[in-house]
């Protein structure tokens, strides 16, 4: 009996994934254990293993590589070893034809001879006929020549289709991940009402504290205290103090996400990741920033499985870094918040009636409005200012 | 002579060398003959020889005759029934049983086996498979001693079915007119391979041919050593000193079939044999000897055990010994480096070549700033040039042809020269390619360095057995221990209502062909920077110059250059397309490739130059930049050098093909006389054009 396979359930809140590729090749025979397809989900690929021995069939109307697919849905068969053919490769066979030979075309001219095919170029069923040189090019511009119209006498792409179509066409290919970002993020904006709560904090004390404590935690940890561990920390706290930021929309209504977890905002070249720091709130704050290192390391290296991404009803993007002073982000697809952070600078600040300079920091939550309301967004986001001020409350 | 040291390639003085022409050292030369075939047959059913094995008995007189004059630097020429001939002129037996068993140590190492041995050291310039080119070399051998004045002798060992052969007449015509010192001498078994030669000749007796040839022809029993050393001795004396060849004929048999393991009486009766085997040449000399002096017994008895041993010895020595590594077997295809043969004048090998080529292209170099602006010449001038510098340097250098001597070359290729150099080192030939070809071969095998004028490379045809045969595969069946030198030059291409027979271009054909080197230049600058190299290299030439480019001038550097072999020149370079062309179609192309310019079309256009080596490198390199190839090519297209250029570029090249490889070739017709019917088998300007702009539509 075949074995169906089917798209797994990749994390709790997977609906559908992008089916990036098989592992394995049709008729090869594949055992339990052994990584058979790639699946990205949310934000990560994941190499999903099969969990039966087998030959791999592929019917001909399977997904194809780049193909997003829902949980369920078939993606192929594991065929005990000594099954026959199965009758969807048999019935595809016929359709493919063999490319005409140039050597059968003889020249009968009599006079000068120029040699080669005058047939039709050689097309594979399905694709463009395209010249060696063209889908070297293809390959190393990004370019998906099986889309492009050739413009060679017999419809053949040469090269120069793919160069002109990479003048005209996305700067960088569309990846899996760049796919995924751009329809959640549009899927969020448009299905979340966004609003947007601002603080200014004076950020001496909470310098201070990491002026004091970074030394010390690299040695005794291994890990370089950041300003991000600290307000991860400040987030976690105030999440546990408000509960109702700890929910988010789903079809049914407001639901509340277990643990207290923030997801952080991992900039990557070719996109970005948002693993999730499990119970930031609890533990020491070494114990944290290690977490926080392992997670950003391993999102950095593509190593991050499905269910690292997956939960949490806020987020953290710290753009401190940057020449950036404040701005606004979109709530991660599936939370209802998400606090943005600028860089730290010397600002004009009122301490006792008084303009005095002062290193201060500027926050911006943006918040799910089916969530939450304008009143507790403040309180969330006064409790996190509340901690990053007194921040020896944090350790 | 002494068997007892194999590894050794100096070879004893030959077995009754001329000091010891004496009845015991010709019985002794007999029966090492007959002992070691005995042996080679019954290792032969063993399995031990891989391949066929023709064995001399019943013949041994005839070797040993022969031999017991020769000195150790005169040469022999012989057949595929070899093995007598080599052991007479002093291969060690070792070395022969070692190359009938297929062995790193026998005389060819591995390479030839019975019908191919090789020993220069010893003079044995090589049996042959094939019948009659051994008459030609032993004459090129001849002409190679004349012309150096050493006082050496050459002999060719032929059996009755060579005598019916053009070769034969060629060679002993050649050998007659110019007085060469040569013995040709036919050891008529009465059977060539199984046709009798009662059968085969309109004229029974070969010695009196001698006389068609104005030299004397004797005949003799070959069953009667003391017969054929007194006509040998008279022959061997009157070629070294200088009266010229003889031919002698030596009436024989051989006892035992063709080849081992072949059936012997579907042609001859067992009653003709057994009648031959009485008048076995060895029992014949024991009982004359005994006769003459019963006291010759003990040392006849000596000799009986003595050789006897040494033929055990051989066997035992043979199967021993390694088999060659297959890794050496496209060894010795080519000379390796440039020409180091002994006594050469010239200062070739201490030159540093690389540093004489001029900078590239070749067909519109741009002066250095500084030289001096290069002279124009035509086509033909360069080449004389070069041939004129390498003559004067070189005395082993001689060229041969049809009209070559006073009156300068039909195509001005000598002119001067004969005023310079003499009949010796211009000799103009008789209507014999195939004679003179073999002869060149044989020259170039025994020291010389001979050029052949061929006017035409059609006429080349009636030798193509000689140079494929026998030229192309020399230094490999000797594995390497003999140089070619032989220049064959011709002209070639469609033009001028030459007609077929003044046509054609050859190139592909001799491109196929392991031990070649095939040059087609496109310029005078590259004619004459290839010819010096093709006078100073030691591999066989195919120089063939297109008869439409004869005349065409062109800038030649004054100081002296070389073009290697294998590096093609990039004559224009573009962007877009291709375009490889040889000869008159790299003019042709250049034609066109202004216009296509304005067309927006830029064309690289490579000349290979030679056709092998062939420098698919740098047509890699070209394509790889332009993506397309055109191939223009005068000649045929099936299986011609643009086939094999595509297929290499195809391998190679096949992601930076940006279209299909095209090729534009001469139709496949031969070449007709009528104007408008021959421009239209040769690739035109617009036709070349044409293929271009479709090439890069495509």
């Amino acid at each position: 009996m075949p074995i169906p396979l089917t798209v797994p359930r990749l994390g709790w809140s997977t609906e559908e994934a992008t089916f990036v590729g098989w592992l394995k090749k049709p008729g090869e025979l594949v055992r339990a254990g052994e990584p058979l397809f790639t699946l990205e989900s949310e934000k990560a690929s994941q190499e999903i293993e099969a969990s039966d021995s087998g030959v791999l069939r592929v019917p001909p109307n399977s997904p194809q590589p780049g193909d997003i697919v829902k949980v369920g849905a078939l993606l192929g068969y594991l065929d005990g070893e000594k099954e026959t053919k199965p009758t969807e490769t048999q019935t595809a066979a016929p359709t493919r034809q063999e490319p005409v030979s140039a050597a059968t075309s003889a020249p009968s001219a009599p006079a000068p001879v120029v040699e080669g095919a005058i047939a039709a170029a050689p097309a594979r069923a399905g694709r463009p006929a395209a010249s060696p040189r063209a889908r070297r090019r293809a390959a190393e511009l990004g370019v998906d020549w099986t889309r492009l119209k050739g413009s060679g006498r017999t419809g053949r792409i040469v090269e120069s289709d793919v160069l002109e179509a990479s003048r005209t066409t996305a700067a960088a290919p569309l990846t899996p991940m760049r796919r995924l970002i751009a329809q959640r993020t549009a899927e969020s904006f448009a299905a979340a009402p966004h609003f947007y709560l601002r603080a200014e904090l004076d950020a001496t004390a909470l310098l201070q504290l990491r002026q004091r404590l970074v030394g010390e935690i690299e040695r005794s940890a291994g890990v370089r205290l950041t300003l991000t561990d600290l307000i991860l920390r400040a987030q976690a706290r105030a999440l546990r103090q408000c509960p109702f930021a700890n929910c988010v929309w789903r079809d049914n209504g407001i639901v509340a996400c277990p643990g207290w977890d923030v997801g952080l905002v991992v900039s990557l070249p070719e996109g970005l990741l948002i693993p999730i720091v499990r119970s930031a709130a609890e533990g020491g704050v070494p114990e944290l920033a290690r977490r926080r290192a392992a997670l950003v390391e391993a999102a950095r290296a593509g190593r991050l499985a499905g269910e690292a991404l997956q939960g949490g009803a806020t987020s953290l993007s710290n753009l401190g870094k940057s020449r950036v002073d404040e701005f606004s982000a979109v709530i991660p697809s599936g939370q209802s918040s998400v606090l943005a952070v600028g860089r730290v600078a010397p600002r004009p600040f009122v301490v006792d009636e008084q303009f005095v300079l002062r290193p201060t920091l500027k926050l911006c939550l943006s918040v799910d409005h089916r969530v939450m309301d304008g009143g507790p967004a403040a309180e969330f986001l006064g409790r996190i200012v509340d901690g990053l001020e007194q921040p020896e409350t944090l350790v | 002579m002494s068997g007892s040291t194999p590894a050794s390639d100096k070879g004893s003085p030959p077995a009754g060398g001329v000091a010891s022409a004496g009845p015991l050292a010709l019985y002794r030369t007999m029966l090492l003959i007959r002992l070691s075939e005995e042996r080679l047959a019954r290792s032969h059913q063993r399995g031990l020889i891989h391949g066929a094995c023709h064995t001399y008995v019943g013949e041994e007189a005839i070797a040993a005759g022969v031999c017991a004059h020769l000195r150790a630097d005169d040469v022999v020429f012989s057949t595929h029934r070899g093995h007598g001939h080599a052991l007479a002129k002093g291969l060690e037996p070792p070395r022969l049983f070692a190359e009938l068993y297929g062995r790193a140590t026998g005389c060819s190492r591995g390479r030839g086996g019975s019908m191919h041995l090789f020993a220069p050291e010893i003079g044995l310039l090589g049996t042959s498979g094939i019948v009659g080119p051994c008459i030609l070399q032993a004459a090129g051998a001849g002409c190679s001693f004349q012309l150096l004045e050493t006082g050496r002798v050459a002999v060719a060992f032929f059996g009755d079915g060579a005598v019916n052969n053009g070769a034969f007449h060629e060679g002993l015509n050649l050998a007659g007119l110019w007085k060469l010192p040569v013995v040709f001498v036919c050891e008529n078994n009465q059977f060539a391979t199984e046709v009798a030669f009662s059968r085969s000749a309109a004229n029974p007796s070969v010695a009196s041919r001698g006389a068609a040839y104005g030299m004397p022809g004797v005949e003799v029993d070959g069953n009667d050593v003391l017969a054929v050393e007194a006509a040998a001795r008279e022959a061997v004396a009157r070629a070294r000193s200088g009266g010229g060849p003889t031919l002698i004929e030596c009436k024989t048999y051989r006892t035992r079939a063709h080849a081992e393991g072949m059936g012997d009486f579907t042609y001859r009766t067992r009653e003709e044999v057994e009648r031959w085997k009485s008048r076995c040449p060895l029992a014949t000399l024991k009982q004359r000897m005994l006769a003459e002096n019963p006291a010759a017994a003990a040392g006849l008895e000596a000799v009986d055990r003595e050789v006897a041993a040494l033929v055990e010895a051989a066997h035992l020595f043979a199967e021993r010994s390694e088999y060659p590594t297959p890794d050496t077997a496209a060894q010795h295809v080519y000379a390796v480096g440039p020409a180091a043969r002994a006594g050469e004048s010239g200062n070739r090998d201490s030159r540093p070549r690389a540093a004489h080529y001029p900078p590239e292209p070749g067909l519109a170099p741009a002066p250095a700033a500084g030289a001096a602006p290069a002279r124009e010449l035509t086509f033909i001038k360069a080449t004389l040039e070069a041939l004129t510098e390498e003559m004067a340097k070189n005395p082993r250098i001689f060229v041969m042809g049809e009209g070559i001597g006073p009156r300068g070359g039909n195509f001005a290729t000598t002119t001067g020269l004969y005023a310079q150099y003499g009949p010796q080192r211009l000799r103009d030939t008789p209507i014999c390619e195939r004679g003179f070809v073999g002869l060149a071969c044989g020259a170039a095998m025994s020291g010389a360095r001979p050029v052949v004028d061929f006017m035409f490379a059609d006429f080349i045809l009636d030798a193509a057995g000689e140079i494929v045969n026998q030229i192309a595969k020399m230094q490999y069946m000797s594995s390497g221990r003999l140089k070619m030198p032989v220049l064959l030059r011709g002209c070639i291409g469609i033009g001028h209502s030459a007609a077929t027979h003044h046509s054609g271009s050859y190139y592909s054909m001799y491109a196929q062909f392991p031990g070649l080197r095939v040059v087609a230049p496109s310029s005078p600058r590259d004619a004459k920077g290839l010819l010096k190299t093709a006078l100073t290299c030691d591999d066989p030439v195919l120089f063939l110059e297109h008869r439409e480019l004869l005349a065409l001038k062109g800038p030649v550097p004054a100081e002296e250059y070389f073009i290697e072999f294998g590096r093609a020149s990039v004559v224009r370079e573009g962007r877009d397309v291709t375009v490889v062309a040889l000869a008159l179609m790299v003019h042709r192309t250049l034609q066109v490739c202004d216009t296509l310019a304005r067309e927006g079309l830029s064309v690289e256009l490579i000349d290979p130059r030679t056709v092998a080596p062939l420098d698919t490198d740098t047509i890699l390199k070209s394509v790889a930049k332009t993506g397309r190839l055109l191939i223009v090519d005068e000649s045929f297209g099936h299986g011609g050098i643009g086939a094999e250029i595509a297929a290499q570029l195809a391998d190679r090249g096949f992601d930076d093909l940006d279209a299909p490889i095209r090729r534009l070739n001469g139709a496949h017709t031969p070449t007709p006389y009528s104007p408008p019917l021959e421009a239209a088998v040769v690739p035109s300007a617009d036709a070349i054009a044409q293929a271009i702009r479709d090439l890069c539509d495509e």
